[in-house]
Order: C-alpha cells, then sequence, then structure tokens
C-alpha cells in the first residue's frame, strides 16, 4: 500500500483542494469525450440546445432508433461541452453544515408518453452535493400529482443523506425540502382524497409519513429562488446561466 | 491483515537510486554529445567530408541552410532519454511481441514479482481431477494529462469466465460506494476544513484470500523450466477471478475493524473512528481508498498502519 498524497483525481473527478474551498471538474473527461469524437475543433456553443440539464437523458431515449436531428442536437451538446470543460464545483469551505432540498417536476413533460420529469438537487450548507433529474415512472394525472411524486424522491434522498451525515457527526431533523406547488404541500398535510387525487398510490404518500415524524418539513418557495428549473425546465439563457451560478458551477479562474 | 507493504522501501530507497542513475546518465549523453560535436567540428572541411555528404550535383556547400557541423538534429536528446528510452511506446497484442521488447519484459517481471512478495501460489503437479483455470497477460500503457505514456503495465489475469459456481466460486458480491456519497465526503471536507488524502495499492486484489481450491495454468512466457507442466494453487485472489473484489474487501474491512474503525451505518464501504471531538474518515472504493480528518495525526497514524 503506498501513500499517494492529497486527493487530486478520483473516479475522473479531478479535485483541487484549496485554502479557501475545494473545486471538482472533469476537465480530463470531458476532453477525452470530445477527442473521441473528433470535436475537438469544434466552435464553442454557450448553451446546450434546449437549455436545462435533461437534454442528454432525452436524447438518450433515441438510442435505439436515432435520427439526423438526434445526431445534431448531440453535437450541439458536445459543442457545449467544449464551452464547459473547465468548468466545475466550487464547494467553499467554513459554510454551517445544514442540508436543504429543492424538488420540482414538468407536467407531462415528455411528449410521447405524456411522463413527467422530475427534478430535485440537495444543497448542504451552500454546497451542491447531489441532484438528479429523470423521467417519472408513472404517468400524473395533474401537476399536484407529479410534484408530489418528486417531493417523495426528494424525501428518500434526503433521508439517506441524513443517515450519512449521522456518520460524519452531524444530526439533522426537519430538513426543509423546498416545493412550489401549494396543493402539493397542502396535500402532504391533509390527505385530501378528491377526485383528482385519490388515486394516488400509497407509496408516493411514504413523503406524509415522515414530515409527521419530523425528519424533513416540506416549505413553500416562490419560482424566482427555485434552483431545481435548471433540471427540468428549458430556460432563457439569462436565467439558465443565473441557476448555473447559484448552483456554484463556476469555471476556475 | 497482512497486507506486504514492500513498496515504502521502494519509496525510500529508490529516489536515491534514481537519482543517480539519472544523473550518471546526463554525464553519459553530454560526453557522448560532446564527443559528437567534436567529431563534427573537424570534419568542417570540404574535403574530409565522406563521399556522400559531397554533392552529386555540384552544389557548393554554402548554399546549405544551417550549420552543417551539427550533423542531422532529430529531436532534443535529454526529452529522447525522458520519453523513448525507458518507456515502450507501444501496446502489444501478443506475449511473443511482448517479450521481444525490454521495456514490457521488465513490466512483466514487476508484476511476477509482486506475487512472489504477497506469497500468491505454490506450484503443484498437475492432476486430471483439477479444474485448471488459464492465465493471460494484459498490456496496458498509462498516461498522463496530455496523453503522454508514463508507464508500462503488465498484468497477469486469470480467465474468470471458465469459474464455475459452487466449485471456483460462491459469493461475489462486494459492496462500492455511491458517487453522490463522495462527493458529500468532498463537501463535508471542506465545511470541515480539513484536507483529504488518498491511497493505492499497485495490485490491490493480489492481498485477498482464498477460500475455494482454485488453480491456475503458469504464465505464458515464464514457466518453470524445471516444471514446465505443473500448475499453481492459488492462495491469494488474482484479478480476472470472480470472488477477487469480494475477498479484497473482506481483508481490508477485518483489518479496519480491528483496528478500532466502525463501519457507517448504511454506507458499508465508509469507515469511521471517533476519538473525543476529532473524526477520522475513510472511505474505500474497490482499490483506491481516501481517508482525512479533523485531526492530522490521525490521518499520519492511519498512513502509518496502512503501510504496515
Amino acid at each position: 500500500m503506498s501513500m499517494m498524497g492529497e486527493l487530486t483525481f478520483f473516479l475522473g473527478l479531478q479535485i483541487k483542494q484549496m485554502e479557501n474551498g475545494t473545486f471538482i471538474s472533469q476537465t480530463k473527461y470531458c476532453k477525452e469525450v470530445l477527442k473521441k469524437f473528433r470535436m475537438g475543433t469544434a466552435k464553442e456553443a454557450s448553451t446546450p440546445d434546449i437549455m436545462q440539464f435533461v437534454c442528454v437523458c432525452v436524447c438518450a431515449r433515441f438510442q435505439v432508433n436515432p435520427k439526423e436531428s438526434h445526431l445534431t442536437a448531440v453535437k450541439r451538446i458536445l459543442k457545449y461541452l467544449k464551452g464547459i470543460a473547465y468548468f466545475g464545483l466550487w464547494y467553499p469551505s467554513g459554510a454551517s453544515p445544514s442540508l436543504i432540498g429543492y424538488s420540482d417536476a414538468d407536467n407531462g413533460g415528455c411528449k410521447i408518453d405524456r411522463k413527467s420529469t422530475s427534478g430535485t438537487c440537495h444543497l448542504l450548507g451552500s454546497l451542491l452535493v447531489s441532484w438528479h433529474s429523470k423521467k417519472q415512472a408513472c404517468v400524473a394525472l395533474s401537476t399536484i400529482e407529479a410534484e408530489y411524486i418528486v417531493a417523495g424522491n426528494c424525501c428518500a434522498q434526503i433521508l439517506w443523506m441524513k443517515q450519512q451525515l449521522e456518520d460524519y457527526n452531524i444530526f439533522l431533523n426537519h430538513i426543509p425540502l423546498k416545493c412550489d406547488n401549494t396543493s402539493a404541500i397542502n396535500l402532504t398535510k391533509n390527505p385530501i382524497m378528491h377526485s383528482r387525487t385519490k388515486h394516488i398510490e400509497i407509496r408516493h404518500h411514504f413523503l406524509r409519513d415522515h414530515i409527521n415524524k419530523g425528519n424533513c418539513e416540506i416549505e413553500y418557495i416562490d419560482t424566482k429562488h427555485q434552483l431545481v428549473y435548471i433540471f427540468t425546465k428549458p430556460l432563457a439563457k439569462d436565467r439558465f446561466y443565473e441557476l448555473r451560478r447559484d448552483l456554484a458551477i463556476l469555471e476556475i479562474s | 491483515m497482512h497486507v506486504v507493504f514492500d513498496e515504502i522501501v521502494d519509496l525510500k530507497e529508490n529516489p536515491l537510486e534514481s537519482n543517480k542513475i539519472n544523473a550518471s546518465d546526463e554525464e553519459y549523453f553530454k560526453e557522448a554529445l560532446d564527443d559528437m560535436y567534436l567529431n563534427k567540428n573537424s570534419l568542417t572541411e570540404p574535403e574530409d567530408l565522406a563521399k556522400s555528404w559531397k554533392s552529386p550535383r555540384g552544389l557548393s556547400l554554402e548554399n546549405v541552410i544551417g550549420d552543417i557541423s551539427k550533423g542531422v538534429v532529430i529531436r532534443n536528446m535529454s526529452n529522447f532519454c525522458m520519453a523513448v528510452a525507458f518507456v515502450s511506446q507501444i501496446e502489444p497484442k501478443s506475449v511473443e511481441e511482448a517479450l521481444q521488447d525490454d521495456q514490457w519484459f521488465i513490466a512483466m517481471q514487476e508484476d511476477l514479482n509482486q506475487f512472489q512478495r504477497n506469497e500468491v501460489w505454490e506450484l503443484i503437479p498437475r492432476d486430471d481431477s483439477h479444474q485448471v483455470i488459464g492465465t493471460k497477460w494484459v498490456f496496458r500503457n498509462k498516461l498522463d494529462e496530455d496523453g503522454n505514456i508514463t508507464k508500462n503495465k503488465a498484468r497477469i489475469v486469470a480467465k474468470g469466465y471458465k469459474q464455475e459456481e459452487g466449485i471456483d466460486y460462491d459469493e461475489t458480491y462486494a459492496p462500492v460506494a455511491r458517487l453522490e456519497a463522495i462527493c458529500l465526503l468532498l463537501a463535508y471536507a471542506s465545511l470541515m476544513k480539513f484536507k483529504l488524502y488518498q491511497m493505492d495499492d499497485k495490485s490491490a486484489f493480489l492481498n485477498g484470500f482464498i477460500k475455494e481450491n482454485v488453480y491456475v495454468e503458469q504464465p505464458p512466457g515464464f514457466e518453470d523450466y524445471k516444471f514446465p507442466n505443473h500448475i499453481y494453487k492459488l492462495k491469494k485472489t488474482l484479478y480476472g477471478l470472480k470472488q477477487a473484489p469480494r475477498s479484497w474487501y473482506e481483508r481490508l474491512s477485518t483489518f479496519l475493524l480491528e483496528n478500532g474503525f466502525e463501519r457507517g451505518k448504511i454506507d458499508l464501504t465508509l469507515f469511521i473512528k471517533r476519538l473525543d471531538e476529532h473524526i477520522l474518515l475513510v472511505q474505500i472504493y474497490v482499490d483506491d481508498i481516501i481517508f482525512g480528518s479533523t485531526d492530522i495525526s490521525l490521518c499520519k497514524g492511519f498512513a502509518s498502519i496502512m503501510q504496515g
């Protein structure tokens, strides 16, 4: 067993540990990808085609039967990658260790099977530690249902992180879960069973249970401060940049 | 755990030795270059040039661009030594090809030396009742960030696909850390303002004990000259065997648990040691280990117990 010194490269992540924080980037991997697809000399694109982070996921759904339009979309993504090769996550040091979860869904985002896309992200202090953006497994009849399902997923992730943080001697309770749909929030408080919500499956009511136990706490957030839009919705360029900056995805200077 | 950490010895001794070698090599090349210059300088007179140097079309030497006394410079001599002389630039396709190349031969020998140190196997006579698994050499060039070849790595692997469940292996699952868990650890480290360190083992899997009786062929190209028909019985796991990751994880985790670590509640690849206010975190990802502590002396202690 040999000592390799400070952590600098791990699982394709390039890690720079500095006095005032840590910077994590994937420049090397990014360059390898560009080289592999001979896009090294391509022009840089300022944004991915549809300005959200799910574009890779959307393209991947057409792997079985790709058409030329998908090729252009993928090339656009690679061009965007070229532009952001030096970007990475910035973890500033010294923030207080508090956990916040954000959740959002777009109702019926997929044009083919009308399933919704769910997006969540979790910030420890102000550091982005976990995120996901995924098509939901079931069709939601209403926005409430779609939002409710994501909030459930987000809650599950929060519970995992809560336990993980207990190993690090950080004990948290009533972890805030930010959701921008008041109806979904109300549904966690009272199990109103009217025609639009009565069919929601039991497993999605898992969220209610954990809110009652006090593991997490659902809170309203207005759309201006909702960070997770970047994972679910197509955005205007300025808003895209703003959210990207708020998530501390920066270029190393 | 009795991991043989001989590499430390290497670390202590090698820098000096390699420095010496480099120094003497540099001197050697300098002398060689000086010789070249001297010889070339003596050849400046056109009459002294070899026949082939004289232009057949009667062009005068004054038309030659550049200093003729320097001869043909192909590339910088010192770079040449660094990049080409000590590392092979090709990846051989077969053992025969690799055996021809000095650098690859050294790399293969290095891998077999690890086997000696870890007491991986013993030579026994062949018996028809044994199911014997073939072995194979794998050759890989290690690249640095700019894509330059820095190391030739040869590794002997077992053809694990020939293993049969229940005879050659039983359980194969080994827990792996989630990427999010690693992100969380990085975030925690920067919040608490401590540094993370990294450790690795050149041949981690050769440390795992094997419970089953597994027999492998002798490595191609390196057969024992006295008993070329013998086979090896494994005492430790080999790369390519199905149970290799699991037995390595077991060995490492029991070692850590014996040394006062506790396993994470849900993350089985996280090991924690608490001392008063301070905490030492060890995250393992198969053969990579990252660790950090709020108290730097705990880190040093850990590094020294891991190194034997």
